[in-house]
């Protein structure tokens, strides 16, 4: 009986042995984190390659870790286990903006500095926001698509988390934009839960029951190709507008082929990069030079959609 | 036959095998952390890991019995969603009618009923229409989600008073109080399972049904009642959490009934039902804790994690695979004698 309990601790050594040895060369250098809201989208892909390209300029160690699911209870967790080791510096993206606020601020009250990045928690003592201000954002994808839809039309929401800061900034933007065209109408807001296979399941649920619907707005990344295969699905090609965030291979490709119109391509890779160069910084006594930093936006059309294909952020 | 007589005799051997192996585990890997990462000894990092696993070995506490029984409960993810989002919007609704502490426990208690309601609808399917409960929990499971989207429309609760937050956030002498809940709600369990007769009757189901059912032994009664225990702490848990997050998500819970099986199973339980303790399941659900919070602490990256996790969930499940054979190998041979 002792036997296969001695034999179940050398398996289990046997997993943590590789475990030990990732530590060990990091443990001179400082080590910052990166947490986005879940793991799994290509999106965080590329937050995490500029996450390690500011790493290796600065010479410091990287660790880039979040939830299965956008599940708020795992990333607070995920966050204690951050500020039990200690790390010299931790970038966010918060599922929620207020539950994550007593960890955001319990890190940096033990002199771990936070930022957030894609997605704010103003109300926490992060040291500064880094990513797309999603009102604007969210305002210029409104106005793309209006003029896609000749200031006529309806149009389909389909957005992530609802409790997501940046997602409902973008909507409100998007909404803000399209009211000063009184022919276009919202007739419905869905969300994906980050989801590529939810974003089809849910944009085939939305032509059922609107066959006549002249347009997709995706808020997030998954939005607009699930929007773009459950149009292809319903032959709908051409017939319905899609205007998409964030510029994934997916998405880029279904604007050459012709079923997306226009994508509002953030720049995660960029907010991954700045987020770790101003969390050195922070620890070398530098505060951010402002609260909130723009990482920008660029609309990616049919015209542009080649030159992103080769030197986009998603090149992994 | 030989199922009653397990069921009779105590349990002293069978338990100094599974749980002083599971525990040894447990041990070796906190010394390992400890050892390697001084940081994860650190009285306030175990007390976080503590809490961080103390909602799935409570959840735990009632899977196990359910498992016990030969069955299997895939709702409690969404059961605890659904209860955390029931007992904010209660309070919520009721804030302004009344005192907040009559609030706050009304609003708890809502959450506990609604819990304890899905399990009574799981244990009824299952005991009086004998729907296979892994379809029966599959469909509640959905079915408590789509509830939990349609309260909340997707948007987490808030604005909750701060009276609620003691049950999350609250210490005891420094101690989480969901850690304090959760070995409450264990030594209640494993009292209750190894002392009292509906405690003995949930082994023999899982034991040997029929051999249970000719005894004497009300079978759907055991049923309904461990489907509705699961339920109801899994209403607990959900309470907690959304006590814990100052706020009801509409995502808790997502995937926690997996982590909650893992502790069952990693605790020594066997899936086939009939033996397994509360004990066991606590220090399963310790140990994939102490697992995930070292994975942290290692710096290893989200994309490797889950190999780990599901490593020794396999691992613990060929352990006790070979620990069954080698028990029907005795009982053959002692049958023979």
């Amino acid at each position: 009986m002792k036997v296969r309990g001695l034999v179940i601790v050398l398996l289990v050594g046997l997993i943590l042995m590789p475990l030990s040895g990732c530590a060990n060369k990091g443990e001179s250098k400082p080590v910052f984190a990166l947490v986005p809201k879940s793991v799994g989208l290509v999106y965080w892909a590329a937050a995490e390659k500029g996450m390690h390209e500011a790493a290796a300029e600065e010479g410091v160690d990287c660790q880039f870790t979040g939830p299965e699911t956008i599940d708020v209870a795992r990333q607070i967790s995920i966050m204690e286990g951050l500020i039990a080791r200690r790390v010299a510096g931790i970038a966010i993206a918060p599922n929620d903006p207020t539950a994550i606020v007593p960890v955001i601020n319990r890190a940096v009250g033990v002199g771990v500095p936070v930022v957030t990045f894609d997605s704010d928690a103003p109300e926490s003592d992060r040291l500064a926001y880094v990513g797309t201000v999603n009102t604007e954002a969210g305002k210029l994808a409104g106005e793309t698509l209006a003029k896609f839809l000749n200031g006529k039309g309806t149009v389909a929401i389909s957005t992530g988390g609802l409790g997501a800061h940046n997602l409902n900034e973008r909507v409100a933007g998007f909404r803000e934009a399209i009211a000063n065209f009184p022919d276009i109408r919202e007739v419905t807001l869905q969300t994906n839960n980050d989801s590529d296979e939810e974003a089809t399941a849910v944009a085939e649920s939305t032509l059922s029951r609107f066959p006549d619907l002249n347009a997709f707005f995706g808020a997030n990344a998954p939005g607009a190709p699930g929007a773009a295969r459950a149009v292809k699905e319903a032959g709908r090609v051409g017939k319905v507008t899609i205007v998409g965030f964030d510029d994934t291979p997916l998405c880029l490709q279904f604007i050459k082929e012709g079923v997306v119109q226009a994508t509002v391509a953030q720049r995660p890779r960029e907010m991954g990069y700045r987020c770790i160069k101003l969390l050195v910084q922070a620890t070398q006594g530098v505060n951010p030079p402002t609260e909130i930093i723009d990482t920008g936006v660029t609309v990616i059309t049919a015209e542009n959609v080649d030159e992103f294909l080769e030197t986009g952020d998603y090149k992994i | 036959m030989n199922t009653l007589k397990a069921a009779r005799e105590p349990k002293t051997s069978a338990f100094a095998v599974r749980e002083t192996g599971i525990l040894l585990v447990l041990v070796c890997m906190c010394l390992a952390l400890a050892f390697t990462t001084p940081r994860f000894a650190e009285v306030e990092n175990l007390l976080l890991v503590a809490r961080q696993f103390s909602m799935f070995a409570t959840m735990g506490v009632g899977m196990t019995m359910v498992i016990l029984t030969g069955g299997i409960d895939l709702s409690v993810g969404s059961v605890l969603a659904l209860s955390g989002c029931v007992a904010a919007k209660c309070i919520v609704w009721l804030a302004p009618h009344a005192d907040a502490h009559i609030v706050v426990f009304a609003g708890i208690l809502a959450g506990l009923a609604t819990g304890l309601l899905c399990g009574l609808v799981n244990g009824l399917i299952v005991a009086k229409l004998g729907i296979p409960p892994f379809i029966v929990t599959l469909g509640m499971m959905s079915i408590a989600r789509g509830l939990v989207y349609v309260i909340t429309r997707g948007r987490p609760v808030v604005e909750l008073p701060d009276e609620f937050f003691f049950l999350g956030q609250g210490r005891i002498w420094r101690v989480p109080f969901p850690v304090v809940c959760m070995l409450v709600i264990a030594f209640i369990g494993a009292v209750f399972l190894a002392r009292t007769r509906l405690g003995r009757n949930i082994y023999a189901v899982g034991g040997n049904e029929e051999a249970a059912r000719l005894s004497g032994i009300n079978v759907d009664k055991v049923k309904i009642v461990v489907y509705s225990l699961c339920g109801l702490l899994a209403g607990f848990a959900g309470v907690t959490t959304a006590s814990h997050l100052s706020s009801a998500q509409a995502t808790s819970g997502l995937t926690n009934e997996l982590d909650v099986i893992a502790a069952v199973i990693v605790g020594g339980t066997s899936l086939m039902g009939g033996s397994g303790t509360v004990l066991g399941t606590v220090i399963g659900a310790a140990l994939m804790g102490v697992l995930r919070n070292g994975l942290i602490l290692r710096g290893v990256s989200a994309n490797w994690q889950l190999i780990p996790l599901g490593t020794v969930i396999i691992v613990a499940v060929v352990f006790d695979q070979l620990h069954q054979r080698r028990r029907e190998r005795t009982q053959t041979r002692l049958q023979r004698n």
